[in-house]
């Protein structure tokens, strides 16, 4: 895979990046939600694509994809096929890589963006110039008309280095993920979390935009709900690279409670 | 101590104040640090007994000066304590007493709520002998018979600064960026609601919903009052539900809208629980109303609506007049000719 992107790294722009691994039959409202929004990017002025790599899946969504792509192409999507699964990190990284543009909006494919809002997320992005913005997830099941949580609805606190509470569905500057080595591939879970603390101690700015983002779907056997003790060694990993002395309540952090909103500002 | 007076022996006109114009002299204790709401509510009751040629006090408990005093109003006294710490707080109520020749706390909560019931045994234990509700609808008809002697309803009405901001206001409008705005604790009751808001309303509200937790930070990771009315000054509705499933209208919501120019909808589980007496109901709707009713071109209208009726609500001065049996703003411009 060549890494075209990186000539293009700081190009103005939003790449919307879908990982998908076997989720033939939530492609479409994901993929959806995310032209719908490049449409909306592009009323704005901003350019947009959706980008999807596919972690070699079984299901028929290869199929599927290569339609898509052929439908869609001039609307903005982009499909590509990784020959193993690797995993979600290096996913990411690779979108990181192969993107068109500056901006990169990660969206799982089980999951759904809200399009009308996604050009005021660039425009925190831009002017707070944070290496992360993100906002209100609400949280539903496959078969609910309505919310029944909140997920991403606070700003970063001192408590994220004790569990992760913003999930990896947010918007994202990839020279300032570049700049800090990307997501750790190493990782078989919460690598997110890992993400956030190594953005935040090292003096990035992730910033909380009160609005509603998207619609993050739990399902049974979804990767958050089956990693088990997998996350709790990750968990304890973490704690020992980024708090390991519980020290951290006593040391700066660039990027605590930090909530902005173009009309407003900072909060 | 005494005890809890009835309506029968309420107090009379003082006549204890100092000063050429003073008619009365009322001390306010805040709660200090510990409650930003609080201590505003404090300083609206100074305003508003000002406005009625009062000489006002408004000080901490472990500042409050050993002066006699005609009221001593508490706001409140749950929250004074806690500031002090329960002992302390009683002990030093105790002492100061018999300076003050009556007694009162504030009170802005639901009735039927953990809240109140906390005020109502505060003030029976320092002998505080009313409870203003300060509020927008009486509450006496959701009280048990034992709770009623002491309680005093107290229309929450505007005070001489907020009305002249309302004038202000009402000769210069500004775009708003948010079509609604959602601020208050997550409940899974509230995500679905907001859930119904974005399908049913528009997806462009802001939305401000933490985790209920214990802020063990210092200062507060959250909106403070001042960013809030910023995010009010942006928002044409502010929406809100209770997080309890009682009937009761917050005043300081529906001030807050309309002194920022905005107007409040408040989410009812059901509007069979409404008092007709209630005012505004037709900010208070189900959450099935809420998309039919939010549409362009009925703001403006429903907020001249909103304005005008508080307008021709009674003020927070002359509701302290009333139950306080203070001199009122007529009776003060009197003593003054005379």
């Amino acid at each position: 895979m060549s890494a075209v992107g990186l000539d293009g790294l700081a190009r103005a722009g939003v790449t919307i990046a879908i990982p998908n691994w076997n989720h033939e039959l939530l492609l479409p409202r994901a993929i959806s939600s995310a032209l719908r929004a490049v449409a909306q990017l592009r009323d704005a002025g901003v350019p947009g694509e959706v980008l999807v790599i596919d972690e070699a899946s079984r299901d028929g969504s290869p199929l599927l994809l290569r339609q898509l792509e052929a439908l869609y192409y001039r609307d903005g999507l982009r499909v590509l096929s990784m020959s193993d699964t690797g995993s979600l990190a290096a996913s990411r990284n690779l979108a990181l890589i192969n993107a068109r543009y500056r901006y990169v909006a990660f969206l799982d494919a089980d999951n759904e963006l809200i399009p009308e809002n996604l050009p005021t997320f660039v425009r925190a992005l831009e002017e707070t110039e944070a290496a992360m913005v993100y906002g209100n997830l609400l949280v539903r099941t496959p078969v609910s008309r309505c919310a029944m949580n909140l997920l991403s609805n606070e700003s970063v606190q001192l408590k994220l280095f004790q569990f992760n509470y913003i999930d990896a569905f947010a918007l994202v500057d990839r020279c300032q993920f570049f700049d800090l080595g990307g997501y750790q591939e190493s990782y078989r879970a919460l690598e997110d979390h890992e993400m956030w603390q190594h953005l935040a101690v090292n003096g990035r700015k992730i910033v909380f935009v009160p609005l509603v983002f998207g619609y993050y779907y739990v399902l049974p056997s979804s990767m958050g709900m089956t990693a088990g003790n997998k996350a709790t060694e990750t968990a304890a990993h973490n704690m020992r690279i980024y708090n390991q002395l519980q020290a951290r309540s006593h040391l700066p952090l660039n990027t605590r409670w930090l909530r902005f909103h173009p009309a407003l500002g900072y909060l | 101590m005494s005890e809890p007076c009835k309506e029968a022996e309420a107090p009379t006109i003082a006549s204890r104040a100092t000063g050429p114009h003073a008619l009365f002299r009322a001390l306010i204790v805040i709660p200090g640090t510990v409650n930003y709401f609080y201590n505003q509510s404090g300083r609206r009751l100074g305003e508003a007994l000002r406005e009625l040629g009062g000489e006002v006090d408004i000080a901490t408990l472990q500042e409050c000066p050993e002066r006699d005093y005609d009221w001593c109003i508490f706001s409140n006294i749950t929250e004074v304590l806690y500031a002090v710490g329960e002992e302390e707080g009683v002990r030093r109520i105790r002492s100061l007493a018999p300076r003050w020749r009556h007694t009162a706390s504030c009170a802005i909560d639901c009735v039927r709520t953990v809240w109140y019931e906390r005020i109502w045994e505060s003030c029976r234990r320092c002998g505080i002998e009313l409870i203003l509700d300060m509020a927008l609808c009486d509450q006496s008809r959701f009280l048990a018979a034992d709770r009623l002697s002491n309680y005093r309803f107290v229309f929450s009405g505007l005070t001489p600064s907020e009305r002249d901001a309302l004038e202000e206001l009402s000769q210069r409008d500004q775009p708003r960026t948010f079509p609604w705005a959602f601020v208050g604790h997550k409940t899974a009751y509230r995500a679905a609601l907001l859930d119904h808001l974005l399908q049913s309303v528009d997806v462009g509200g802001f939305v401000y919903m933490p985790s209920p937790a214990p802020y063990t930070e210092n200062g507060s990771p959250h909106l403070n009052q001042e960013k809030f009315e910023m995010v009010l000054r942006q928002t044409r509705y502010q929406i809100w539900c209770s997080h309890h499933h009682h009937f009761y209208m917050e005043p300081e919501r529906f001030r807050a809208s309309l002194l920022t120019g905005g107007v409040p909808v408040k989410i009812l589980d059901s509007l069979d629980n409404v008092p007709s007496d209630a005012p505004f109901s037709y900010l208070m709707m189900s959450a099935e109303q809420v998309g039919p009713r939010l549409r362009d071109g009925i703001f403006q209208r429903v907020r001249r609506r909103f304005h005008s009726d508080w307008r021709g609500a009674p003020l927070l001065s002359e509701e302290l007049s009333r139950v306080l049996l203070l001199p009122s703003a007529a009776e003060q411009t009197r003593c003054r000719a005379a």
